[in-house]
């Protein structure tokens, strides 16, 4: 019952400050723009005329008088499917240029302009590799400042819509061309950049700003008395508030990271759980955080000494997480040029590797040690990047964004970061007991 | 059996002694009063008393168990001095807390808090926000955290301070019926008129040392001391008292005749009607609590019950 009334006077002090609604408003809005955010899968039509529009501006833009224009024509569907993938494909891709000349050199040489059946079949292998069973061949007899080459095809490798190339539209109604990519890729954008790369930092941000005050609140003159004079341990009565916190945190990482899962799933039709555990790993770095404020709000009893050192200790453990990575990356790389260079010889002692970077090697080694010792922050943030990308993309996907590296375990990441949390706390809790007053 | 007891109690902060070994006693039931200068070591007393404070040596007991215990919180009620009761609470939001953390069920809490908040005459602002609160209202409302889960004993630090006449009344009369209802009181105060009306004994700490202990009558006694009046247009024989080898001096309408030690005040009564003066007024005086403090605070005081 005690901690139930604990957990409510946090509540109190959380809402009485306006911030907690605020926050939950800017959790509705953000989702609110996730929701703002649709998938169109492109027609083949579309994309052809979206490229081919660039390609022209671009052509114009260089200011040659009488610059050839792109197009396409007599697109049809022919077998009548009802989603793009699943389509048969019959076109006309139109190269017009007012100087019969220049359309041949175009068609003769190797321009990457689409004017000749080869340089129709490259550009639909590069970008169109999904369709099967292509023909290309050139139409005669049509003027000569025109070159038309008809694209048949029968069939696509796309199994499934995620895989085809989607248009965002954001706000519910601006196109955002320059974001095609196929469904799960947008998705995977979506989630990994706009939620996990800048929500949640907000959310943290905020979450520490809000939750800085309980400690020094509680401490404060004239306030600790009443506080202390009841019936419960003091140990008992920090922990408490401490919860209270990480609760605050928890409810506000449920709701957004909830509510954009629940959105994207209705607009894009992903549902992909591995995104839910966002909430549990967000609600883990920010308890490693938090135990740092509680500390600092212990023994200062200010919530702005709380909050600058917490975020100084959230940037120092990025930091050193960040720089490890990279040196580890740089290691990796050193490892299999050095492999692919010796072949099948035995290695030859080439004595000790150069230090990364420029970096002196007591740097590298201090920094592998500090990441080792130290909360895993930077390895929980690699964990939700991971876990966001195998919830959407496809194996062959994840290993091409390299997510598939060893990490250390779940249980290695948990379970330091848990031991340092109990470390701070109870640091806490021992400086709280001990003080007079 | 006292439900407060400290031995020898001390307490140092760094080199400033705040306490130096302060033994007092309170029996249940009693209303306690601690007076002294800022500074004497009262707030000090009571924090240890309740555990928020470590005392540096000696002992100190509430209800039978070493002071501090939280057991012995659950049976103890407490409105600090110069308290900051978190703005966010409404005064029922406050009282619902508190009386939660001391296990009052929820229905008894429904039950109390409106007629608590009634008792310490606040039950308009019953839902509106502390920080919105008048200076006596939050210490009527501080009076009511502290006695809402009917605890054994209930300490109060300036429990008047801020509160206009009539509220001191009040709260007066309040720590009367409290009791009457067999709870005691421990009470610090600066306002020693009020304690002199409330206290059944008081306490006197002075840079951190007891130097008067006992009944308000024990303290404000003067013995030997008397005052009296004759009839109009008669006239004391001062030579003849003095003869007698009793003190004289004239007080307003009257005299004051301060007795040798031993004596009685029978040989001046018996002069007066030998001389055939009508004696009109007679009294022991007795100091106001006041002077008594006021001849603490000057040094005179000895550390000792009653004296």
């Amino acid at each position: 019952m005690k901690f139930l009334t604990v957990l409510k006077d946090s509540y109190r002090e959380a809402v009485d400050g306006k911030v907690f609604q605020a926050m939950v408003v800017l959790a509705g809005l953000f989702i609110l723009f996730v929701a703002s955010i649709s998938y169109r899968p492109l027609t083949l039509e579309d994309g052809l005329a979206r490229k081919f529009g660039v390609l022209n501006y671009l052509l114009k833009a260089g200011g040659q008088a009488g610059a050839p224009q792109l197009a396409v024509e007599n697109y049809r569907v022919t077998n009548g499917a009802a989603v793009p993938w699943e389509g048969d494909y019959e076109l006309d891709v139109v190269v017009t240029c007012p100087d019969p000349k220049v359309l041949d050199e175009l068609r003769k040489g190797n321009s990457p302009l689409p004017a000749s059946a080869p340089a129709v079949e490259a550009l639909l292998a590069d970008d169109y590799y999904f369709l099967t069973n292509r023909t290309v061949t050139e139409v005669k007899g049509g003027p000569p400042t025109e070159a038309r080459i008809r694209v048949t095809t029968r069939g696509t490798t796309v199994a499934e819509g995620t895989a085809w190339l989607h248009e965002p539209t954001i706000l519910f109604s601006v196109p955002a061309p320059i974001f095609i990519d196929t469904l799960r890729t947008s998705v995977y954008k979506v989630e990994k950049y706009l939620v996990n790369e800048v929500g949640s930092r907000v959310l943290l941000l905020v979450g520490i700003v809000v939750t800085a005050g309980f400690v020094p609140n509680l401490l404060r003159k004239g306030t600790l008395d009443l506080y202390v004079v009841k019936p419960i341990g003091r140990s008992e009565l920090l922990v408490y508030k401490y919860v209270g916190g990480l609760l605050f945190v928890f409810l506000l990482t449920t709701l957004t990271v909830g509510g954009v899962w629940v959105v994207i799933g209705l607009r894009a039709g992903v549902w992909a759980p591995a995104f839910l555990l966002l909430i549990p790993i967000l609600t883990l770095y920010f308890a490693i955080v938090y135990a740092v404020s509680v500390l600092i709000g212990v023994l200062t009893r200010s919530a702005l000494v709380a909050i600058l050192l917490a975020l100084l200790a959230w940037g120092l453990l990025f930091l050193a997480g960040y720089l490890n990575e990279k040196i580890r990356t740089v290691r990796q790389a050193e490892a299999k040029v050095r492999q692919a260079l010796a072949g099948d010889r035995p290695p030859a002692d080439a004595g000790p590797p150069p230090s990364a970077f420029g970096l002196p090697p007591w740097v590298e080694t201090g920094l592998h040690g500090l990441t080792t010792v130290l909360p895993r922050g930077f390895d929980l943030d690699t964990q939700a990047s991971r876990a966001i990308a195998r919830g959407v993309l496809t194996a062959q996907e994840v290993e091409k964004e390299r997510l598939n590296d060893p990490l250390p375990s779940w249980a290695e990441t948990v379970g330091v970061s848990v031991a340092w949390i109990a470390l701070l706390l109870g640091l806490a809790c021992w400086r709280f007991r001990t003080r007079d007053g | 059996m006292a439900v407060i007891e400290t031995q020898n109690l001390r307490k140092d902060y760094g080199r400033l002694a705040a306490l130096k070994g302060v033994s007092l006693a309170v029996e249940r039931g009693q209303v306690y009063g601690l007076l002294g200068q800022n500074g004497a070591g009262k707030t000090t007393l009571i924090k240890i008393l309740l555990g928020i404070t470590r005392p540096t040596g000696g002992g100190a007991k509430l209800l039978g168990e070493p002071a501090g215990r939280v057991e012995v919180r659950r049976r103890v009620g407490y409105l600090p001095e110069d308290h900051q009761f978190p703005g966010y609470h409404t005064g029922y939001s406050l009282l619902d807390f508190s009386a939660a953390m001391y296990g009052v069920p929820r229905a008894d809490r429904r039950r109390l808090i409106p007629e608590m908040l009634s008792l310490v005459r606040i039950a308009s602002a019953t839902h509106k926000k502390i920080k919105g609160y008048s200076k006596g209202m939050k210490q009527r409302l501080g009076i009511a955290q502290a006695i809402l889960h009917n605890p054994e004993v209930i300490f109060l630090d300036e429990p008047t301070d801020g509160v206009d006449p009539v509220g001191r009344r009040e709260i007066r009369e309040l720590m009367t019926r409290l009791r009457e209802k067999g709870h005691t009181v421990f009470l610090n105060s600066h306002l020693l008129g009020e304690v002199e009306q409330v206290c059944d004994r008081v306490a006197i700490l002075r840079d951190g040392e007891l130097v008067r202990e006992g009944t308000v009558a024990d303290l404000t006694e003067r013995k030997g001391r008397y005052e009296l009046r004759l009839a109009p247009g008669e006239v004391l024989p001062e030579a003849g008292v003095r003869e007698l080898g009793f003190e004289v001096a004239k007080a307003g309408d009257g005299w004051q005749v301060t007795l040798p030690a031993g004596a009685t005040v029978d040989p001046v009564v018996r002069l007066l009607a030998a001389a055939g003066l009508r004696l009109r007024h007679l009294v022991e005086r007795r100091a106001s609590l006041e002077d008594v403090f006021m001849a603490v605070a000057a040094g005179e005081g000895k550390a000792g019950a009653g004296r």
